[in-house]
């Protein structure tokens, strides 16, 4: 029985996952003071597609570790304590783990290097967008905003300009990522061909 | 008709960035803009740092922001101003220096409240009407 194996295998799964933790860290922190311009929705999301649902956990939690230490490091957060800051932290690696898990539910049919793929990527990319923000805006009343009194519908609101730059970024970065990744991703083994047999042909 | 695989490629790219471009400038939109003052307006700002406190104000200013009306104080009576820029498309400017307490000295930092309300944006983007009086307080976390 031969084994045809792809000629097309690029990366391991680990080398793509590596890579995305790579494209979340250095995006997030050269975006840093561009406020909701970021690449780690975007890598969360890529992880899940290509590498499930266990990879995109992985990736997610390593980018906002990685990056909430710098970042902290830097004094970024210290206005706000430390609790509201832990709790803060709690909905934005959450909410990044559930685009992964979005990411995860969309890889299940095959994402190919194709504009297709790609549209239907950024497609999805918008609502899981839109929930993480309505997600991490909750968190933000919750821990910064309501405790000095300011109404979570305002907080709601604020967040509607930062949510369509948001949506801008994810839509830029899913596909430019994406259709990277796509091409780099292990394309996938195919099943062991029968060997040709030699027989009498069957009768009529 | 059925589109090559580059003309997919390239359609899609320029909606891509059609939309992109739409969604920010409808962010844009949503950002407070201060009305140009034809005639000048009363302000006040108390500023209490750490051991010290500066109070101005203005009968006829046409500072009609928390940053641009601290600024115009900190001109008037010679005190010392840093911020940070928040680049396009969601600019905004925060404080982080008056009077040479930084941010972060004694693990306090720079907030502002309009007549009793916290600032829920940034100095910049906050508008004043008139009448306003703003307090700056270099405060603990626990404490804002």
């Amino acid at each position: 029985m031969a084994i045809q194996r792809s000629r097309f295998r690029k990366l391991t799964r680990l080398d793509l996952a590596f890579l995305l933790v790579l494209v979340g860290v250095v995006g997030r922190l050269l975006l840093l003071n561009v406020a909701n311009v970021e690449t780690v929705l975007a890598a969360s999301m890529l992880a899940g597609v290509f590498l499930g649902w266990r990879y995109a956990l992985l990736v997610t939690i390593s980018i906002m570790a990685i990056t909430d230490v710098v970042i902290y490091a830097m004094g970024w957060g210290d206005p706000f304590g430390l609790l509201p800051i832990l709790g803060l932290t709690a909905f934005t690696w959450s909410g990044m783990a559930f685009v992964g898990l979005i990411g995860a539910v969309a890889g299940r049919r095959r994402i190919l290097f194709t504009t297709r793929s790609m549209a239907v990527l950024t497609v999805i990319s918008i609502p899981a967008t839109i929930l993480y923000d309505v997600w991490t805006a909750f968190g933000d009343w919750l821990f910064i905003a309501g405790p000095r009194g300011v109404p979570l519908e305002t907080v709601y609101f604020l967040q509607i300009p930062f949510t369509l730059v948001h949506i801008a970024s994810s839509i830029i970065f899913v596909p430019l990522f994406g259709s990277i990744f796509a091409w780099l991703t292990p394309a996938p083994e195919y099943l062991p061909l029968p060997e040709t047999t030699k027989g009498e042909p069957s009768k009529p | 008709m059925v589109l090559s695989e580059r003309s997919r490629a390239i359609a899609f790219t320029a909606s891509v960035v059609l939309v992109a471009v739409a969604l920010i400038l409808a962010a844009q939109a949503f950002l407070p803009r201060p009305p140009t003052l034809s005639n000048g307006i009363v302000l006040s700002v108390v500023v209490e740092g750490p051991g010290w406190s500066i109070s101005y104000e203005s009968n006829e200013t046409r500072n009609n922001t928390v940053f641009l009306f601290l600024l115009e104080a900190a001109r008037s009576l010679h005190f010392g101003l840093e911020w940070v820029n928040y680049s396009p498309p969601l600019s905004a400017v925060f404080i982080t220096s008056i009077n040479s307490a930084h941010n972060g000295d004694g693990h306090r930092y720079w907030q502002f409240w309009v007549d009793v309300t916290f600032g829920t944006v940034a100095a910049d983007l906050t508008i004043l009407r008139g009448g306003e009086t703003i307090l700056w307080r270099f405060v603990a976390p626990q404490e804002g």
